[in-house]
């Protein structure tokens, strides 16, 4: 599970330090850092995973504008079991021209160094905390791309599946395509292919089918069942519907946003529950009617408690706000210095009103 | 003034006292931004949904008012043969009590704040009258509240028939209204 994010110098995020649990809700206005920290996660995936350059990833315009340092620090903190591991990435920037470059990258388990880049020049160390190998070349790239083969390097290689059980979700239902792509197995943050990743997953665990299935039918009414039906070498899914007492086919297009989303959502939950999985829903709400959201915020609360399955949501809807207690909750706010400011005990901002109301009226900034 | 955030609670009992207030506000210069505007939007008794509304915002004001700059005002109507609006102010400060530099506005109107439209603008209009409801009186509010205003701010001076409940809400905005 990760258990903390520390960022300095990105966009608003300046000394910034955020703890999680199992279920979080990030609050705040508009411009307060609540995306960025996701985009901060998002690109460090991309980059511990090789999907893209650093200069890309974290160009000069990323640093804090009000900040005169060439320097960012990013560290994350993951928990599992007793084992606590700590990344840490520090990005030089040039000051004139040039891109950035891998100032320092490392790994601990507990207070055991697993690997450390620098100088572009990486060192591995086994689990024993012994000197494992050296390679160059690492002033452009993560060395966590570098897997190698070790018995008694096991953590480290764990380490390296953690960056894969992010899931980043801001989900278009407009962008998601109807039919299966063998190309993507993998969401993509707009889950513009997530009929493919549905039905790679329902290839891989067929029991959710009817746990799905018993959920849909209670949120959308007359739902029968769906499936894949194949045209070509592709797949198209097909949801029935009761009509004239006959199941009647739709495609993924008939549903309206709305639907849409919610069959993600709830696909999304179900077949992550079981996986060690942090799953970034950012504003989830759009398009949801009012009587949908206690459900859902019901589903993602029991599942974070019940499985390990860990759930990052960023919301502005009352409805989920005013579920605060529910979450783990914090509040970002900019002060007068600009940088983002947390605050994490919102009982003490809601004890007449709710604190939707507090929010609408600006108050939280006082 | 930061131009970002609700300064001005407004609890109003019907369509007509929000109209009115929301160009008050205008008048002086507020926007959109400034102002939160609760307002009884069902049935049911008017002064009751004043009173259970000041029972949440009364408390969270007195909670913030060293910590957030606003201000409070219920504006409601009084019970013409019944409860005038001086009582109606009285027994609003009896049961949420204001300090002297609280700036928690109690603003009655007599029988009904289109009566203030009529009067404001140099209409015949008596609070003592039964009828109620004056066809055309709220694309006449513009007009009526920058008089008001102008009378409030001592840039016109008070008429000399000025209506009791009037005199009595321009004494609020005068003693409370924050500068």
């Amino acid at each position: 599970m990760l258990k903390s994010i520390y960022i300095n110098n990105y966009n608003c995020l300046v000394d910034f330090k955020l703890e999680l649990d199992k279920a979080n809700l990030l609050l705040g206005s508009n411009g307060t850092g609540k995306s960025s920290v996701l985009s901060v996660l998002n690109n460090l995936t991309d980059f511990v995973n090789g999907r893209n350059k650093l200069e890309y990833l974290f160009p000069t315009h990323s640093k804090t504008r009000w900040l005169n340092s060439n320097t960012q620090s990013f560290e994350l903190c993951f928990e599992e079991n007793s084992d606590t591991y700590h990344y840490r990435l520090e990005i030089e920037h040039p000051v004139f021209g040039g891109s950035a470059k891998v100032k320092t990258e490392s790994v601990f388990l507990n207070q055991n160094l697993l690997l450390r880049s620098k100088d572009n020049k990486a060192e591995y160390y086994t689990d024993n905390n012994t000197l494992a190998m050296t390679a160059g070349g690492m002033s452009d790239m993560s060395a966590l791309q570098l897997g190698y083969s070790d018995v008694n390097a096991i953590k480290y290689a764990h380490f390296r599946t953690f960056f894969s059980n992010f899931e980043f979700v801001k989900i278009v239902p407009s962008a998601i395509e109807p039919i299966t792509n063998p190309s993507f197995r993998f969401l993509t943050p707009d889950c513009s292919k997530f009929i493919s990743w549905l039905r790679t997953k329902s290839l891989e665990k067929q029991d959710v089918y009817l746990e799905l299935k018993q959920s849909f039918a209670q949120v959308f009414p007359d739902f029968v069942s769906f499936g894949f039906e194949q045209t070509g070498t592709e797949y198209v899914l097909r949801l029935y519907f009761s009509q004239n007492q006959e199941s009647t086919p739709y495609t993924f297009y008939e549903l309206s946003d709305g639907q849409k989303v919610l069959f993600v959502l709830y696909s999304l939950l179900a077949h992550l529950k079981d996986h060690a999985v942090t799953l970034f829903l950012d504003e989830p709400d759009n398009y949801i009617t009012l009587r949908e959201l206690q459900p859902l915020i019901s589903i993602i609360t029991d599942y974070c408690e019940e499985s390990r399955l860990q759930v990052v949501l960023i919301s502005h809807h009352p409805e989920i706000i005013n579920s605060h207690s529910t979450f783990n909750s914090v509040l970002f706010k900019r002060g007068s210095t600009q940088n983002t400011q947390l605050i994490i005990d919102l009982a003490t901002l809601s004890e007449n009103l709710p604190l939707s109301e507090i929010m609408a009226r600006g108050w939280e900034n006082e | 003034m930061n131009s970002d955030r609700v300064y001005i609670i407004v609890i109003c009992e019907d369509v007509g006292h929000k109209s009115f207030v929301i160009n008050f506000l205008k008048n002086l210069g507020f926007t959109e931004r400034n102002y939160r505007i609760l307002d009884k939007k069902t049935g049911g008794d008017g002064y009751q949904f004043i009173c259970s509304q000041l029972s949440v915002e009364f408390p969270e004001y007195i909670r913030n008012r060293n910590r957030v700059k606003q201000c409070l005002i219920a504006f409601t109507d009084a019970e013409p043969k019944k409860i005038s609006a001086e009582d109606r102010v009285k027994d609003m400060s009896k049961h949420f009590e204001r300090s002297r530099d609280d700036k928690v506005l109690y603003i009655v109107s007599k029988r009904c704040v289109e009566t203030w439209v009529h009067y404001l603008i140099g209409e015949e209009a008596s609070e003592d009258e039964e009828k109620r409801h004056h066809t055309g009186a709220h694309t006449k509010t513009k007009e009526a509240v920058d008089r008001l205003n102008r009378i409030c701010t001592n840039q016109e001076p008070t008429p000399g028939n000025f209506l009791p409940s009037l005199q009595l809400a321009c004494k609020e905005f005068k003693e409370r209204f924050p500068e």
